[in-house]
C-alpha cells in the first residue's frame, strides 16, 4: 500500500497547527474591528439629512449659541431638537427661497414635522442626562466631537461604555480652568459655551481649548492633573464631582 | 400576654393545619416532589439537549457579535408648545370616578402620553395617594383589546352612520309613543347628568344601575332620618372604630382616604395614644385583619349583635335582647364600654349590604353617642340624582318586557353580564328594536347590542367627579383620544343637539364662570369651595325601636362581594389586577367560594385539597382545589372551594366579577390553564343581592388555583419562633418600657458578644459599605411601619405601574413565577404553637428587597451583575446578568425575580403597551434577574435636579413608587445619614427591627413592629378565644 501521507504533509500539519489558531485570532480580530470601526459606529461618517444643515456654518461662522436650537441641555435629559418654528425665526427673513430649505417651508405650512436622522444615540437601557454633564463643564465637544466643523453632522464619538468610563472613572482630566482675561467669574456651564464664543470670533485658544476644539478624548495631560491634584486645587472637588459614585452602575443604568 | 412575639406565625396553611401523618399521606400521593420533571424528560432526550445547547450557544454568539446599528429619526414638533420640554414628565389633576365617587389622580406625562397614575395630593379622597384600582385605570387606556370603531352588528361602521340611526330611532320612538332609555352606571358627574335630565324632559328615561351599589345605605338613612341624608364618616377623629361587615378599606367611597385616617391614631402609639379597632364580619377583611378585636359573624346574626349592642350602649327604644350565638357577653360588655367611653369619637362602619334598617339602627347608635359632626358627618346627598339601583334595573327589566322602549342606549357598564339573575336582562334586550352600547372594551352586553361604540377613557374626555365628601372635580384629559371614540358626556351632547363642546358642559355645569377659577381648579385638582355643605339631620325616634334583627339563616348563607381586585368584573381585562394576589387569600386568576375549615369538613371537602396544599404540585397531576356545588333557589354554580380563616361557620362567600364569557384576551374565563373564573352573577338575584341562603354541597371534581400565598416562603415553622421575621407587642408592653422582643436563640446571643457585637456573617470579606461611603454619598433606606400597613396592595400595582413589571398569567403564577418585585406576606399569629383555625389573627407584611450592605446575592454572582452602589443600594446589572439565578436561591428574602420567559414580549409587539411602559425604567427580557431597585430612577432623578440646584436632596425628597401609593402611609424612605431625617427617626424607634437581623445581612429596609390595643378585659384571652361558635 501506497503511503498515505508526504513527507511534505508534516510540514503542513505544523503549518496548520500555527496556522489555525492564527486565522482564528484574525478573524476574531478583525470582526472585533470592524465591529469598533466607522464602518459599523457611523464616527466621523457624514450622515445625510433632509436638509444640509451646517453646523460649522451656524455655530461657529454666525456664532448663534448651541442653545438657541438645544434650548433643553442645561436643564433636562434631552437637549432638544429644534422645532421648525426655530428654523424660521431665521429662515422667514434670510435665505427665504433657498431649494435646501424646502423641507423647514413645507413642513411650516403643512403643520407636518420634518423627519431628521438620528445622529447620535445612546441605548435604551443608558440613562444619559444632558444637563448635568453641562453644568459640571464638560465640553459638548468630548462627547460629540468637532461639531463646530461640521458640514454635514457626524457621530463624535461611538459611545462605548468603556469609552464613557474613562470619564466617570477620572473626570478631572476632562475638565480645565479657561484661561485669559474673558474667563473672570465664568461658571463651569457657561464654560461651555464660552469655547464657540471664542471659535465663533476667532479670539486665541489655550492648549486645552483647542485640543476640545478637535475633539480630542483626554483635553488635560496626566502630568497636569496630578499636579493640579497635588496643588489641593481639584476642580472635581471644585465642582461637587461626586466622583466614588460616577461609576456606580445605577448612576446611568436602571 | 398569649399574643406576643413569642407565638408562632404560619404562613402556609398547611403547616399549621396539618398533622405530621397527614402531611405525609399528601406527599405520598403527589408522589413527586418536583411533579415538572417529568415534562422535561418527555421533551428531550440527551442528544437533543446537547444539539440544541450547542447551537443556542453558537447563535447567541452570532447574534451579540455583529449587529449593525438601524437608523432611527428625529421628530421634533413644528410648533413647540411653549412649557414643553422633551425628557421631562409633567404631572395633571385629574379625577375618575369608580361607583358614582370620584377618586383625584395626579397623572404623569411623558412627552404627550400618560405613564403612571398617582394620587391627586388635594383630593379629599386620595391626598396623594392611590390604590390599586385607581393606578390600573391605566391599563385601560392602553389596553389592547379596546373597541376602536363603532360597529353596527359587528360590522365596522361610523360615528355619522350612528348619529343618523339614533334619530331615525328617536323619532321611531314618538311616533310609536314609545321610550327612549338611557341606562348609566352611577353617575358622578354633574356635566353627564345635566344632558341626561336635559333628555328626561325630552321625554327620555334616565335609569342607573351598577352591581356594587348602596341601595341599603341610601334606604337606611332614609328611615333613620325621614330623608335623603348623605353620611361620610371622619376617622381620623375617631378612637374607638367598629367595623360591622365592612371591607371600607379595600372597597368603599373613599378606600384610600380612610385608610389615611384610620392609621392617623395608630401612627405613633409611643404617646400612648392609640385607637382601638373592633371588627364583626362573616369573613376576613382588611379592616378586621388590621382590628383589635374581631369576631367573625354570620350575617344572619349581624343585626341581633347590632341591636344587643344598641341596648347595651344605652340607645332607648330597643329591646333588651341576648347576644346572637357566637358573641360572648364579656366581648359585647367590653365594645359597649369602650364606645360609650368614647361617646362622640366612636363610630360605627357598616357594610353597604347590611339591610336598610341595620342601617337606621347604627344612625340611631351615633345619635345617641353624639358622634354626628364629629366622627360621621351629614350633607345633603352628593351624588346628582341617588336612586335605588335595584328597582331601577327592575323597572327597565319590566318595561322591556312590556315592549315599551324602543331605543336603549347603554352608557359604559356591562348590564347584561351584571344585572340580577333574575331578571334575563339578556334576552329582553332583544325586545327593544334599537341598542346601543357605549364602551370602552366590547362585553357581553355590547353583544347583546346592534351598536356597539368606542367609549373614550377617562384620560381622553373632559367630565367631572364628586367626591364623598361632595367635593367635585374637573376630568381632565391627557392625550387625544386613540381611537375613533366619544365620551359620554359628548354623545348625549349630539343626541340633545345643545351644541356644547365637553369642556363647555363641564365648566356650565360645575357652574365655573371666570378662567381664573377654571384654570385654578384644573390646576389643583378639586373646585374650591365645593365640598358639600354639612347639616344636622336627627334621627327619627322610631328608627331604632322599629328594628327587627332579620330571620335566622336557612341552610347555608352564601354572601356576594365584588372581587377584591377585579371589582365587579370591569377590570378583568387588566392583567395587572387579574395576577395581583387578593389580599388574605393571595389568589389571582381565578374565584372560588370561601368557607371556614368547620363548614368545608361539613360539606365533606378534602381538608388537603381545600387549603390548598395540592397547588404546591400543580398542572399534570390534575391535582387542585375541589368543586363545590352551590344551590339557590334552583340556580347553581358549581366553583371551587377554599379555605379562608377567620370565617363564620356556615357561610360561604363568593365574589362576583368573574366568569366573563367576552372580556379581551386577558379577561374572557378560558377554564382550569388560563383562569378567568366562575360567573357568580348567576346566583345573585334583585332580592338578595348581598346574602342567600341556600345549600352546599362537594360538586364533581377538582379545579387547580395559582395561589401565591406558598411561593417565596421564608420558610417559618411552627418550631421556629425566634427568627426576626414579624414582630408584634400589646400597646401595654410598648408603655411599660419592657424588651419588646426577645432577640434570637441563646447561642447566637453569645457568639454576637464575642464577635464586636456583630451577629456572624457568612461572608467576613465582605465589606461594610456605610462605613466606607457615608461621608460622601447619600445612604438611602426605609421603613415599613406593620402598625399601618393594611394589606391593601396599593404598593404592589404602584411598583408593577412605575417598574414596567409584566405579569406572566395563570400558568406561570402556579409555577411561582409571578414578577412582582414588592409582595404582602400574610401570616397567622398562631398561640403557643397552635393555630386557632376558626379565628386566628391575620398579619400583613410587605416585603421588597431590603438592600442588605452585607447581600447574600453579592458574592455568588458569576459575573458580577449584582453589585453595591456607594448609596447603599444592591444594583442588579440586566445587561450582565446570565442568568444563573444563584443569586435567587441565596436570598435569604427571597424577592429576586426571573424572566423565564419573555414576560415582555407583547411589549415590543403592541405599540400601545409600548406607551404605557415608563420610559425611565428599562424593560427586561428573557434570562435576566430583577428585584426592587428602591426607585433608583426616581433617586437619579431627584439627585440630578439638587446638583444643577447645588444643594443637597432634602429629606422627603425622594418618593418611591410603593411609598407614594400606600394609602396609610406605612412606607417611609430617605437618607439615613442625618438623625434628624424621617427615616433615621424611625429606624432608631424602639419598635423598629431588621429582619433575619441574625443572618447579619445589614437591611436597609427596617420595620417597625405592630402594637395591638386590646380591651384590658379581653387582652388575656385576646388571641385565641373570641370566637365561641
Amino acid at each position: 500500500m501506497a503511503q498515505l501521507f508526504k513527507p511534505s504533509a508534516n510540514t503542513l500539519a505544523s503549518a496548520t497547527l500555527v496556522g489555525a489558531p492564527l486565522v482564528l485570532a484574525v478573524l476574531f480580530l478583525g470582526g472585533s474591528a470592524l465591529s469598533r470601526s466607522p464602518y459599523n459606529t457611523n464616527v466621523t461618517v457624514p450622515i445625510g439629512q433632509p436638509v444640509p444643515f451646517s453646523h460649522k456654518h451656524h455655530a461657529k461662522e454666525l456664532g448663534i449659541d448651541c442653545r438657541f436650537c438645544h434650548a433643553s441641555v442645561e436643564n433636562a435629559a434631552s437637549a432638544g431638537i429644534p422645532s421648525t418654528d426655530v428654523c424660521m425665526t431665521c429662515h422667514s427673513l434670510v435665505w427665504v427661497n433657498s431649494p435646501n430649505l424646502k423641507p423647514i417651508r413645507e413642513s411650516w405650512a403643512t403643520g407636518t414635522p420634518v423627519e431628521w436622522v438620528r445622529v447620535n444615540r445612546v441605548p435604551d437601557f443608558v440613562y444619559f442626562n444632558h444637563a448635568i454633564h453641562v453644568n459640571r463643564g464638560i465640553s459638548c465637544n468630548n462627547c460629540h466631537g468637532k461639531v463646530q466643523e461640521m458640514h454635514l453632522t457626524w457621530k463624535g464619538q461611538a459611545f462605548h461604555m468603556a469609552w464613557c468610563l474613562e470619564c466617570h472613572r477620572d473626570p478631572e482630566k476632562f475638565m480645565y480652568v479657561p484661561k485669559g482675561e474673558d474667563a473672570e467669574g465664568v461658571t463651569p456651564r457657561e464654560q461651555v459655551f464660552e469655547l464657540y464664543r471664542k471659535l465663533a470670533a476667532g479670539a486665541e485658544l489655550t492648549e486645552v481649548e483647542r485640543k476640545l476644539a478637535n475633539g480630542l478624548p483626554q483635553v488635560v495631560p496626566d502630568d497636569v492633573v496630578h499636579a493640579r491634584i497635588k496643588e489641593g486645587a481639584s476642580l472635581v472637588e471644585d465642582r461637587k464631582v461626586n466622583v466614588s459614585q460616577l461609576d456606580d452602575c445605577w448612576v446611568c443604568h436602571n | 400576654m398569649s399574643q406576643d412575639s413569642s407565638s408562632p406565625i404560619i404562613r402556609s396553611l398547611h403547616k399549621g393545619a396539618l398533622t405530621a401523618e397527614e402531611r405525609s399521606a399528601l406527599l405520598q400521593r403527589s408522589g413527586d416532589e418536583f411533579p415538572h420533571r417529568g415534562e422535561a424528560k418527555k421533551v428531550l432526550n440527551r442528544r437533543d439537549f446537547m444539539k440544541i445547547t450547542g447551537a443556542t450557544l453558537a447563535l447567541s454568539g452570532l447574534g451579540a457579535g455583529c449587529r449593525f446599528l438601524p437608523q432611527a429619526k428625529l421628530v421634533p414638533y413644528v410648533k413647540q408648545p411653549e412649557d414643553m420640554v422633551a425628557s421631562v414628565t409633567r404631572h395633571f389633576a385629574t379625577v375618575a370616578a369608580r361607583s358614582g365617587f370620584g377618586v383625584g389622580m395626579l397623572a404623569a406625562s411623558y412627552e404627550g402620553r400618560p405613564i403612571k397614575l398617582e394620587g391627586g395630593p388635594n383630593h379629599p379622597a386620595s391626598l396623594g395617594s392611590i390604590d390599586s384600582l385607581g393606578l390600573s385605570e391605566l391599563w385601560g387606556l392602553y389596553d389592547p383589546d379596546r373597541l376602536k370603531l363603532p360597529q353596527v352588528l359587528r360590522d365596522p361602521a361610523t360615528w355619522s352612520g350612528f348619529d343618523k340611526a339614533m334619530d331615525q330611532a328617536m323619532a321611531e320612538a314618538k311616533a310609536a309613543g314609545k321610550k327612549v332609555v338611557f341606562l348609566t352606571e352611577t353617575v358622578s358627574s354633574r356635566a353627564l347628568a345635566d344632558e341626561l335630565l336635559l333628555a328626561e324632559r325630552n321625554g327620555a328615561e334616565w335609569i342607573q344601575w351598577e352591581p356594587v351599589h348602596r341601595d341599603s345605605a341610601r334606604e337606611g338613612a332614609i328611615l333613620a332620618f325621614g330623608k335623603e341624608v348623605h353620611t361620610y364618616p371622619k376617622l381620623d377623629e375617631a378612637t374607638v372604630v367598629l367595623g360591622v361587615d365592612s371591607d371600607f378599606l379595600l372597597h368603599s367611597e373613599a378606600p384610600v382616604r380612610y385608610a389615611r385616617d384610620i392609621a392617623a391614631k395608630r401612627r405613633s402609639p409611643e404617646s400612648g395614644e392609640m385607637s382601638r379597632l373592633w371588627a364583626v364580619e362573616a369573613a376576613p377583611t382588611l379592616f378586621g385583619a388590621l382590628a383589635d378585636h374581631r369576631l367573625p359573624l354570620a350575617p344572619s346574626r349581624i343585626g341581633a349583635f347590632l341591636a344587643a349592642l344598641a341596648q347595651r350602649i344605652g340607645v332607648p327604644g330597643v329591646r333588651a335582647a341576648a347576644p346572637p350565638e357566637g358573641v360572648s357577653e364579656a366581648w359585647l360588655a367590653a365594645l359597649a364600654e369602650d364606645m360609650v367611653q368614647a361617646g362622640p369619637r366612636a363610630v360605627v362602619m357598616a357594610g353597604d349590604h347590611l339591610s336598610a334598617s341595620a342601617h337606621a339602627l347604627v344612625h340611631a347608635i351615633h345619635d345617641h353617642l353624639g358622634s354626628f359632626g364629629v366622627t360621621m358627618m351629614q350633607a345633603e346627598p352628593v351624588l346628582p340624582r341617588p336612586a335605588s339601583m335595584t328597582a331601577g334595573i327592575g323597572k327597565l327589566a319590566d318595561m322591556l318586557e312590556r315592549g315599551e322602549v324602543h331605543a336603549l342606549v347603554i352608557l359604559g357598564g356591562n348590564p347584561v353580564f351584571s344585572a340580577p339573575a333574575d331578571l334575563g336582562l339578556g334576552e329582553k334586550l332583544a325586545k327593544a328594536p334599537f341598542t346601543a352600547h357605549l364602551t370602552g372594551l366590547f362585553n357581553e352586553t355590547s353583544e347583546k347590542c346592534r351598536w356597539a361604540l368606542p367609549e373614550s377613557h377617562f384620560l381622553e374626555c373632559w367630565a367631572d367627579a364628586t367626591a364623598f365628601d361632595g367635593t367635585m372635580s374637573i376630568q381632565q384629559p391627557l392625550i387625544e383620544p386613540l381611537y375613533d371614540s366619544r365620551g359620554p358626556i359628548q354623545l348625549l351632547a349630539l343626541v340633545n343637539r345643545t351644541g356644547l363642546t365637553q369642556e363647555a358642559s363641564v365648566r356650565k355645569a360645575l357652574k365655573i364662570g371666570s378662567e381664573m377659577a377654571w384654570r385654578e381648579a384644573l390646576a389643583e385638582g378639586v373646585v374650591k369651595g365645593s365640598t358639600a355643605p354639612t347639616i344636622v339631620a336627627t334621627v327619627q325616634p322610631d328608627a331604632a325601636a322599629s328594628f327587627s334583627p332579620g330571620s335566622a339563616a336557612n341552610g347555608v348563607e352564601v354572601i356576594f362581594r365584588p372581587d377584591p381586585t377585579i371589582y365587579d368584573g370591569r377590570y378583568a381585562n387588566c392583567p395587572w389586577l387579574q395576577e395581583l394576589p387578593k389580599p388574605i387569600t393571595n389568589m389571582t386568576w381565578d374565584n372560588a367560594a370561601y368557607m371556614s375549615q368547620a363548614t368545608a369538613d361539613q360539606v365533606g371537602l378534602d381538608r388537603a385539597e381545600v387549603l390548598g396544599t395540592q397547588e404546591l404540585a400543580p398542572g399534570p397531576l390534575g391535582t387542585g382545589r375541589p368543586l363545590a356545588k352551590i344551590d339557590l333557589d334552583g340556580r347553581s354554580l358549581e366553583l371551587p372551594a377554599a379555605v379562608n380563616l377567620g370565617m363564620a361557620d356556615n357561610v360561604v362567600l363568593v365574589h362576583f366579577g368573574y366568569g366573563r364569557k367576552t372580556a379581551g384576551q386577558y379577561g374572557t374565563a378560558h377554564g382550569e390553564t388560563e383562569g378567568g373564573g366562575f360567573d357568580v352573577y348567576q346566583l345573585r338575584s334583585s332580592q338578595s343581592p348581598w346574602t342567600a341562603s341556600g345549600q352546599v354541597a362537594k360538586g364533581a371534581g377538582h379545579y387547580a388555583m395559582a395561589n401565591t400565598q406558598f411561593h417565596n416562603t421564608l420558610d417559618v415553622d411552627a418550631t421556629d419562633t425566634h427568627r426576626a421575621i414579624f414582630y408584634e407587642a400589646p400597646l401595654t408592653k410598648l408603655l411599660s418600657g419592657e424588651k419588646l422582643y426577645e432577640a434570637h436563640s441563646k447561642k447566637l446571643e453569645e457568639k454576637k458578644e464575642k464577635n464586636d457585637g456583630e451577629y456572624p456573617s457568612m461572608y467576613e470579606g465582605a465589606k461594610d459599605w456605610t462605613k466606607e461611603n457615608s461621608k460622601d454619598n447619600y445612604q438611602w433606606a426605609m421603613t415599613i411601619d406593620l402598625n399601618l400597613c393594611t394589606g391593601c396592595n396599593a404598593c404592589v400595582t404602584a411598583c408593577q405601574s412605575e417598574n414596567n413589571i409584566p405579569a406572566v398569567g395563570k400558568q406561570q403564577v402556579m409555577k411561582g413565577r409571578e414578577m412582582h418585585w414588592i409582595r404582602i406576606d400574610r401570616y397567622y399569629r398562631g398561640d403557643h404553637g397552635k393555630l386557632n383555625d376558626a379565628n386566628p389573627p391575620i398579619r400583613m407584611q410587605p416585603l421588597a428587597c431590603v438592600h442588605c450592605e452585607l447581600a447574600p446575592c453579592e458574592p455568588v454572582c458569576p459575573v458580577a451583575a449584582t453589585v453595591h452602589s456607594h448609596e447603599g443600594l444592591n444594583q442588579m446589572v440586566y445587561n450582565r446578568c446570565v442568568g444563573t439565578r444563584y443569586c435567587s436561591n441565596n436570598c435569604p428574602y427571597k424577592v429576586r425575580r426571573f424572566n423565564f420567559l419573555a414576560y415582555t414580549q407583547k411589549v415590543y409587539e403592541l405599540p400601545t403597551l409600548q406607551m404605557a411602559q415608563n420610559p425611565d425604567v428599562s424593560v427586561r427580557t428573557r434570562g435576566v434577574m430583577e428585584k426592587c431597585t428602591y426607585c433608583v430612577q426616581r433617586i437619579n432623578k431627584k439627585r440630578i435636579a439638587a446638583k444643577l440646584e447645588d444643594r443637597e436632596i432634602a429629606d422627603g425628597e425622594v418618593v418611591t413608587a410603593c411609598q407614594q401609593a400606600c394609602p396609610s402611609q406605612a412606607i417611609v424612605f430617605g437618607d439615613m445619614r442625618s438623625p434628624d431625617n424621617a427615616v433615621s427617626k424611625l429606624r432608631s424607634s424602639k419598635r423598629s427591627y431588621l429582619m433575619l437581623e441574625d443572618l447579619n445581612t445589614k437591611p436597609r429596609t427596617s420595620y417597625l413592629m405592630k402594637i395591638t390595643n386590646p380591651h384590658p378585659a379581653l387582652a388575656e384571652a385576646h388571641a385565641g378565644d373570641e370566637s365561641h361558635g
